[in-house]
């Protein structure tokens, strides 16, 4: 299970064996995104 | 997909709507969760004569039960009547307030292995870390 944090979202605390990526600067691109979107069985938006 | 409901079944036909939907998405093959927030939890009142639409509502929540569907509610709101949820329909109770640390390590290919994948916006809910979890959980016990 993923969390991608959106520009401007604050990061909640999770469980450790959840991944959290941000959507900024020296992690995801929009492109990276896409293909993590694609790649994902099911994606919700908050 | 996850159903967020919010609307209060006492005085809104909105709430029964929405649990109604998500029983139709349930038929189909994707997964669903559904989350009653706020006065959304009287959907699991005993007596539903004193909800808008309280037969469906009824027809509805039996048919979800049968499919093995639980309810994610809002802890706090959950009404302290004792005649709540008589039918005992699996429920998971979530706090907005629950937060646990996290560990930054976590290797890349678990990302990718990802099976599903939450987009949080700058105003996401403050339910999305709880029902994230108890999402986790229940993968984690499937």
């Amino acid at each position: 299970m993923t969390v991608v944090l959106l520009a401007g979202a604050v990061a909640p605390a999770l469980a450790p064996d959840i991944t959290v990526r941000r959507l900024a600067d020296g992690d995801l691109d929009y492109s990276a995104l896409l293909d993590l979107i694609f790649e994902a069985d099911r994606v919700i938006t908050w | 997909m996850l159903v967020l409901i919010s609307e209060d079944p006492r005085v809104s036909h909105r709430a029964n709507e929405a649990m109604r939907i998500a029983l139709g998405v349930v038929a189909g093959e994707n997964e669903v969760s559904i989350v009653l927030a706020g006065p959304a939890t009287h959907l699991l009142d005993e007596d539903t004569d004193e909800l808008v639409d309280g037969d469906d509502i009824a027809k509805v929540r039996t048919s979800l039960r049968k499919l093995g569907i639980p309810f994610h509610v809002e802890a706090a709101s959950v009404p302290t009547d004792a005649s709540w949820n008589a039918d005992a329909h699996p429920v998971t109770p979530i706090d907005a307030g629950d937060r646990r640390s996290r560990d930054p390590g976590v290797p890349l290919h678990r990302l990718l292995m990802a099976g599903v994948l939450h987009l949080l916006k700058r105003d996401a809910s403050p339910l999305a870390a709880p029902v994230i979890d108890a999402m986790r959980r229940r993968r984690k016990a499937q």
